[in-house]
């Protein structure tokens, strides 16, 4: 698997699988395995998705099957919720101190602020800070941030996000923090990068044309144009069949023109809403 | 006794009284008193199922935040009761409502900071402020927690009684009665050019309150241009010592933020203003 580097001279994989509504160890199990034998290595979870435990356990489990598979193969990334921010008004050390301790797992490869909460957003960063200064977090980053709220840390925080993760697909390019991150080395991570193939996507004529065209299915397609992109997608599947096909991109390469068509299809539509998930954001 | 078993109790207790008003030659009060049981049953039983929702856990239901309608809409209004009970706009006005039977001024806000997302940018706020209908200080109740994420209550430190507030809407007789009633006025027009004057009583607000108010209208107005989107207040004229209350807070806010507020008199201006 391709990695990308990061500011701080770190690398994570091109493609990341997320956890989200992932239900059963079982699944979690499958997927994991399934990831590995396929040579993708970078997960994605949280503590609202409440599979932070069941990650952990499926990767001791594929480094107890396989010795020569060691911690530092993987890149996790965890999340800190807002109610987590709001509890301990920032102050979020104890929860990373008793997720890792709870999940065996020493560090995160990469620690998200879930949602920009507004009133404790500064100070949560600020905190984050201090544990990546420290190592138990290898990087630091914001989720679900506009442009604002990137300023804000700039004139609040001492370390600019590594990494930022938003919902982006075809169907909302998040066109501003993609340059905003561009614009200060800054990766950025696509979750629903294939817009959970809703029937606009799935039954879109460009996005159907194009996939035939370049022979690939049309979430590959949608995962090939975050890649050309350079951006870093988190794709979720509970089918372990599916891990291949979305991490295994094949070396096709787009044509310009095609980039552009598919970000033509932008129309601001997230599944996600801001508001209704982080009220104030 | 286990509440699962409650449908099935209440089943086999329909056929049990059917069955007797049959035996004793009653069937034509049998078949009626059966579809008023059944009818019965079924309020008391989509009721329940409300009320037994995790209103208070800390994450909204996934489906709360995977709602796809109301993308990029025109606008959303905001309002308490009257907003409620008079406002009646096209579909193709494409705005999306967010009015609530009954609410304080600041639970409005936390509407505002909830909902505000279906708008696109540039897009239109309407906040209703209805001085006579809102109090400033509400106890939020349950109703509120389902409309209004939880973190809401969380950050600001707000505590729900739920025993006290465990009433749901639909098992508020009176609230049924009005919602009807609402709805067949509305289909017939009976609204359209209703005034407010002397609806209801009114009730003096104090100078205290008046700055509160006009504070948290000021915070609207400034978290809207943050946001990218057009604010717009309605203050609802009713008497004479609203109006003066209103024009005051209209002139304050107009000097301050530009032409943002505007006062209202009746149900055709609400919806004209909204619409338009």
């Amino acid at each position: 698997m391709d990695t990308v580097t990061l500011r701080n001279g770190n690398t994570m994989p091109q493609i990341m699988l997320g956890s989200f509504q992932m239900k059963s160890q079982d699944e979690m199990d499958g997927i994991v395995r399934a990831a590995v034998q396929g040579g993708a290595f970078g997960f994605d979870t949280s503590p609202s998705y409440k599979t932070e435990e069941p990650l952990a356990n499926a990767i001791h489990s594929v480094m107890k099957e396989d010795s020569t598979i060691k911690r530092e193969d993987f890149f996790l990334t965890s999340k800190i919720d807002s109610w987590q921010m709001i509890a301990k008004k920032g102050d979020i050390r104890s929860f990373v101190d008793s997720i890792l301790k709870k999940t065996c797992l020493e560090y995160w490869d990469l620690l998200l602020i879930h949602w920009p909460q507004p009133e404790n957003f500064v100070d949560t960063w600020k905190c984050m800070e201090k544990l990546y200064e420290e190592g138990i977090v290898k990087n630091i980053g914001i989720c679900n941030c506009q442009v604002r709220q990137f300023r804000l840390l700039e004139q609040n925080a001492n370390i600019c996000p590594f990494v930022a993760q938003n919902e982006i697909h075809p169907m909302n390019i998040e066109q501003e923090v993609y340059e905003y991150c561009k614009e200060h080395d800054i990766v950025l991570e696509a979750y629903s990068p294939i817009a959970r193939m809703l029937p606009m996507v799935k039954n879109n004529a460009l996005l159907n044309i194009l996939a035939a065209k370049y022979n690939m299915s049309v979430a590959q397609l949608m995962l090939k144009w975050h890649v050309q992109r350079g951006l870093v997608p988190v794709v979720k599947t509970s089918n372990p069949k599916r891990v291949e096909e979305n991490t295994n991109l094949g070396p096709v390469v787009l044509e310009d023109a095609d980039m552009k068509a598919i970000s033509g299809l932008d129309q601001h539509f997230k599944i996600f809403m801001e508001s209704r998930c982080c009220p104030g954001f | 006794m286990k509440k699962k078993y409650l449908p099935w109790i209440i089943g086999i207790a329909l056929v049990l009284v059917l069955a007797a008003l049959f035996i004793f030659g009653l069937w034509y009060i049998g078949i009626l008193l059966l579809l008023l049981l059944a009818a019965g049953a079924v309020y008391v039983w989509v009721g329940r199922n409300r009320l037994s929702e995790k209103l208070l856990n800390k994450q909204k239901p996934t489906s709360y935040f995977t709602d796809l309608t109301g993308r990029n809409m025109a606008g959303l209004v905001v309002g308490g009761k009257k907003t409620w009970k008079y406002l009646e706009l096209p579909k193709s006005a494409d705005i999306y409502k967010a009015v609530t039977f009954g609410s304080s001024t600041p639970m409005l806000m936390n509407i505002v900071k909830t909902y505000f997302s279906h708008v696109k940018k540039q897009g239109d706020v309407y906040f209703v402020y209805d001085s006579e209908d809102m109090m400033f200080e509400r106890q939020v109740t349950v109703e509120d927690n389902k409309f209004i994420h939880p973190h809401l209550f969380l950050e600001q430190k707000i505590t729900i009684d739920n025993k006290a507030y465990a009433k749901s809407y639909d098992q508020d007789s009176k609230f049924m009665r009005d919602l009807m009633k609402n709805t067949f006025l509305k289909k017939c027009g009976e609204f359209h050019g209703s005034t407010w004057t002397l609806e209801e009583k009114v009730t003096g607000i104090t100078e205290k309150t008046a700055e509160k108010v006009q504070a948290l209208l000021e915070n609207f107005v400034e978290f809207c241009r943050e946001r990218d989107l057009k604010p717009h207040i309605l203050l609802i004229n009713k008497a004479t010592q609203v109006e003066f209350r209103n024009n005051k807070l209209m002139t304050t806010l107009n000097k301050k933020y530009g032409t943002v507020a505007s006062v209202i008199f009746n149900a055709d201006e609400l919806n004209r203003t909204v619409a338009d």
